[in-house]
């Protein structure tokens, strides 16, 4: 099994690296990364050898290092240890930390972040980190660690080596300490994510019905981890989703986005066992869209939904009504639900309550999920038409909205409402009873909104577009004069006259903004962090996130194309198989016929008179390729009118055309039908489209000439 | 519209992903679906756009679609034959970047009397409705030089024999799916708990609710309800039952009724498939891979046994759409007969203005 040192080196090389350059580094560690870097770096870990085998060593390793004295190793000694490597040989306060790789303690400082990272539930509570890490260490429950406190030296110190001795070229280590927590600060600052929450995303963004390749906005997301995760994420996770500090809970929403992009639409577990809050198995949600015109409005629905439509769309049921809606030319909304025989008013149904859809045939449900306050956003930035408007779940503070409130929520809404810009009451003909439809913008956060209603309070930068092809940092595609390919840069809820600001490989490039994205240059340098900052009107930095492009690249590795068995399936033993359009393991396969020139002519043109072949020299033609003529034929021409014949070009295998011209004299002695294969290469000269290959049009011409001089 | 028919980004992009999801699939071909302006046209339905660009692709060979997975799966790049009669030509399949490209055109370049580069056009009502990059093709006057220009720009070459008449002879036959189902006798209830059924139709070629059985043998569709898009197909046998892959399991079921419907234009070299009865995967990259282009949709129509390009007037007949694959030589299409258990119905009349 690896040394200390060795687990060291590539920690190291794993989080501090000059592809990390610009770029903030938290050292997520977890179990998984742990075992991950020990197979990818020692090859003496086998297959055979478990994963729980590798990690358990990794922390037996740290556990028993001693390098500087010989005494009995105590456990409850670690960070005495950990604190004496740091220094190693060195003075008190002279540690050298102006050095190419950081201090050797990145082992201690994995084992303090896993020991609160990795909880197995085992009933210890959330924030017992010493009951954790004792058990981690498997020590008796009163025993306390000396220097605990010191550990404060050893994180600082990394943060140092990585700032203000490598200058951020190997990544900028950050440290965020949680306030309250006194010695823990560091490493729980490190580890915002538990492993055994991140097991359990799958179930939570499910049940909040999300759909694969829709990304939530950071307020929806956190507001579907509370509300569906409150029975199953730890509770520090949730005290950090809901009250918790503002960096570390977007650091925190930002783990869990890179989870969700991996997430493939399904559950961890069983549908019966995922609780109350999954019961209605969600597929999607049906939203209501307004539209205006002149003084008047209409309410329609749309199924708003990523995921492929069946052939014809849905059919869905709702109170023996039949419904139909399809996707066209938009790939989130729907087209509008309507009946067979027109449109379908959605004022038809209480707005209040909860209805499900049902289309039998394809086994499908979608929710209307029930509100007493629906917000609408403009529909053209979905690519809807501009007189309409969308059902939001949530709403940025620079947005403007239409409100549709019941009476029973009236003046709660009032009273918040009018502290938004331009709030007023807006009278449509086509309005339900009960109902109230205000205009706003800029909704106001001064006051608590309405509950049901999410707004988006701070800053948050999205990269819309592009293909991402890696996660830290982001890292797109660049392809070259094909600028559709960069993303562009919305910023929500961004005070006004803000600027964006790239920084990349010494320039510094004001982006500008066209519909509210902003736009990054067409040339752009790769492999290069490009540093994106937003900037206030005093040129304060109000957030920053890197991104990288990549040029267009081989995968990595061909190993997972599914091997294809004779009968099209996947089998990854069998010895013969088609891996794309290609057939591998097999040795011969005869062609269909076209092993040679002359049984290729046949079958190209089986019916005699449409093709002759001829040899090297002038007279030499004959139509019966299988007849010994006593001269060996070279290539082929037609006399045929198909007109898909014609630019077929019959050359003899291993042929060389320069080495043909030497001989192309009239020599009548040797010469067989010289009027035939005059006749034929004119009148063939217009009916033979030219070749694409310059050679063989040479040799034609050359032919067609010799020929029309012959007598 | 402003559509760029060599849609290569795509193919970039796929390379550089290696192995992508349905859905990050659907994401790359959003930005080209805004960005090439198809969302300006009505007669485009997203829909047709996903599904057509993944199953072109594949049986371009470019990618491998994992259906079970929703997975796609990027090839690597390399040269290999078509059955092309007269000078050996090679296209360019699996994924590539532009790199490849250049590669390529160098020495077709450095070489330019004796090698020729050229995209191949695929049917322009295609394009206009899914992403399909052109079909890079490679003509030299000798296979050596296909060879060398591989091994320059470090890529993959099959030269053996054509990758059609490879894929055509790897692929098994009807009889060898027929004699490996695993029939076993169902006890009532007969059909799956929970499932919608439907069942393939032998004279419209498409699956309804009603029972269509020839003889004992019937092919059903069972939807299970829950999950969304997992479909099941059993072919029965009597009250026997075996799981069946869909695109076998339609042609096994034409071939026990005796259903010829696979149709030979020996003039045109055109092998025509009913639309609605797609070939197996092996078979699908075969035959499309006999010209290099995807095939194009033509209606025929089916009267007294047999099928027209057109009618005259007065005269009556069921319209079919049928994929039109080009370059298929007559004994490429007697193997693929062969191999689905199907007597070639040839043409009887041609298009007027041929």
């Amino acid at each position: 099994m690896p040394s200390y040192d060795e687990w060291n080196q590539w920690l190291s090389s794993h989080f501090f690296n000059p592809e990390n350059a610009g770029l903030d580094v938290l050292l997520y560690i977890t179990k998984e990364l742990i075992v991950d870097i020990g197979r990818k770096n020692d090859l003496q870990i086998t297959d055979s050898i478990t994963d729980d085998a590798v990690y358990s060593s990794f922390i037996d390793i740290v556990k028993e290092y001693n390098p500087y004295y010989n005494a009995t190793v105590y456990p409850e000694a670690i960070c005495t240890r950990a604190y004496r490597v740091y220094y190693g040989d060195k003075p008190i306060n002279n540690v050298i930390l102006d050095r190419e790789s950081p201090p050797p303690i990145l082992p201690y400082l994995a084992l303090f972040i896993l020991a609160d990272v990795e909880s197995n539930d085992d009933g210890i509570h959330d924030n017992a980190y010493y009951s954790r890490l004792r058990k981690l260490l498997c020590v008796g429950d009163s025993v306390a660690f000396d220097d605990f406190k010191k550990m404060d030296i050893l994180w600082n110190g990394l943060e140092k080596w990585s700032r203000y001795y490598r200058k951020g070229n190997y990544g900028y280590f950050r440290l965020l300490p949680i306030s309250r927590m006194k010695y823990i600060k560091y490493p729980r600052s490190q580890a915002l994510l538990m492993t055994d929450d991140k097991d359990k995303l799958p179930d939570i963004f499910y049940a909040a019905g999300f759909a694969t390749g829709m990304l939530p906005n950071e307020g929806e997301l956190c507001a579907a981890l509370l509300e569906y995760g409150k029975y199953n994420l730890h509770k520090r996770t949730l005290r950090l989703l809901n009250t918790g500090d503002d960096v570390l809970k977007e650091r925190c929403l930002e783990l869990i986005s890179l989870e969700f992009e991996e997430w493939d639409g399904n559950p961890t577990t069983d549908e019966e066992s995922l609780g109350k809050a999954a019961a209605v198995r969600l597929r999607a949600n049906i939203r209501l869209s307004l539209e205006t015109t002149g003084n008047t409005t209409a309410f329609y629905l749309r199924l708003f939904e990523d995921d492929e439509f069946p052939e014809g769309g849905y059919l869905l049921d709702l109170d023996s009504k039949k419904l139909i809606c399809r996707r066209k030319n938009n790939p989130r909304w729907s087209t509008r639900i309507s009946t067979s025989s027109g449109e379908f008013y959605s004022e038809l149904f209480d707005w209040r309550k909860d209805l499900t859809f049902c289309d039998s045939l394809n086994n499908y449900k979608a929710r209307f999920k029930g509100k007493n306050i629906l917000v609408f956003v403009k529909g053209e930035k979905e690519c809807l038409p501009s007189n309409e408007w969308i059902e939001v779940n949530s709403l940025a503070t620079d947005e403007e909205f239409i409100m549709l409130v019941h009476n029973e929520r009236l003046e709660e809404v009032k009273s918040w409402g009018q502290h938004s810009a331009q709030w007023r009451l807006l009278a449509y003909f086509g309005m339900p009873d009960d109902w109230a439809m205000f205009y706003g913008k800029n909704p106001s956060v001064e006051l608590k909104p309405p509950s049901g209603l999410i707004i988006e309070k701070s800053i948050s930068m999205v990269f819309e577009g592009g293909v991402k092809v890696g996660r830290k940092p982001v890292t797109h595609l660049y392809i070259e004069n094909s600028p559709l390919f960069i993303p562009k840069i919305r910023i929500h809820n961004a005070p006004p006259k803000i600027r964006v600001l790239a920084l990349y490989s010494n320039k510094e490039c004001f982006l500008e903004a066209i519909h509210g994205l902003f736009k990054l240059p067409d040339l752009l340098p790769c492999d290069t962090a490009i540093r994106i900052e937003v900037l206030d009107r005093n040129n304060q930095v109000l957030k920053t996130k890197n991104i990288r492009f990549r040029k267009p690249h081989l995968a990595a590795d061909w190993g997972s194309v599914p091997h294809r068995n004779s009968s099209g399936d996947k089998d990854k033993d069998c010895q013969e198989y088609a891996s794309g359009a290609k057939v591998n393991g097999v040795t011969t396969i005869a062609e269909s016929g076209y092993t040679d020139m002359y049984t290729r002519i046949q079958r190209w043109a089986p019916k005699e008179n449409v093709q002759y072949t001829l040899g090297k020299k002038p007279g030499q033609i004959t139509n019966r390729p299988l007849q010994d003529n006593g001269w060996d034929a070279i290539w082929a021409i037609t006399n045929t009118t198909v007109c898909f014949l014609q630019n077929e070009q019959f050359l003899k295998e291993n042929f060389t055309i320069e080495n043909y011209f030497y001989n192309l004299k009239v020599n009548n002695e040797e010469g067989g039908n010289l009027k035939l294969w005059k006749q034929l290469l004119i009148e063939c000269s217009k009916k033979n489209l030219s070749p694409n290959l310059k050679s063989v049009k040479i040799m034609l011409e050359k032919f067609i000439t010799f020929a029309e001089r012959l007598d | 519209m402003d559509y760029e028919p060599i849609v290569n980004e795509l193919i970039f992009a796929l390379s550089a992903k290696g192995k992508i999801s349905f859905s990050d699939f659907n994401v790359i071909l959003e930005v080209l679906y805004y960005e090439k302006g198809f969302a300006q046209n009505d007669a485009i339905n997203w829909n047709d756009v996903i599904r057509d660009t993944r199953r072109f692709l594949e049986s371009l060979g470019y990618c491998d679609v994992d259906y079970d997975d929703g997975k796609i799966y990027a090839c690597p790049p390399a040269l290999v034959l078509l059955p092309k009669n007269g000078l050996p030509s090679a296209i360019l399949i699996g994924t590539y970047t532009p790199d490849v490209l250049i590669d390529l055109e160098n020495f077709t370049k450095s070489h330019n009397d004796v090698c020729n580069f050229d995209w191949l056009e695929h049917p322009i009502e295609k394009i206009v409705s899914a992403f399909i990059p052109k079909t890079l093709c490679i003509t030299a006057e000798r296979i050596d030089l296909i060879e060398t220009m591989a091994k320059d720009a470090d890529i993959d070459i099959q030269i053996s024999s054509s990758a059609a008449n490879l894929l055509l002879k790897f692929s098994c036959s009807s009889t060898d799916i027929w004699e490996n189902l695993k029939f076993t006798e169902r006890i009532l209830p007969l059909e799956p708990k929970g499932c919608n059924k439907t069942e393939f139709n032998i004279s419209e070629l498409r699956f309804s609710s009603s029972n269509y059985s020839f003889e004992n043998f019937r092919l059903a569709q069972y939807r299970q309800i829950n999950k969304r898009y997992k479909l099941m197909f059993w072919m029965w046998n009597g009250n026997e039952k075996a799981d069946v892959d869909l695109n076998w399991g339609r042609w096994l079921l034409l071939h026990k009724a005796n259903k010829n419907v696979m149709v030979y234009d020996y003039l045109h070299r055109q092998l025509l498939c009913p639309s609605s009865v797609p070939l197996p995967r092996l078979l699908a990259r075969a035959m499309t891979l006999c010209s290099g282009t995807i095939p194009h949709q033509e209606i025929l129509f089916y009267e007294n046994d047999s099928f027209k390009r057109i009618i005259k007037q007065n005269e009556g007949g069921n319209a079919f759409s049928f994929d039109v694959y080009d370059q298929v030589s007559k004994p490429m299409a007697d193997e693929l007969r062969n191999k689905l258990g199907q007597s070639v119905i040839h043409l009887l009349s041609f298009k007027l203005f041929d």
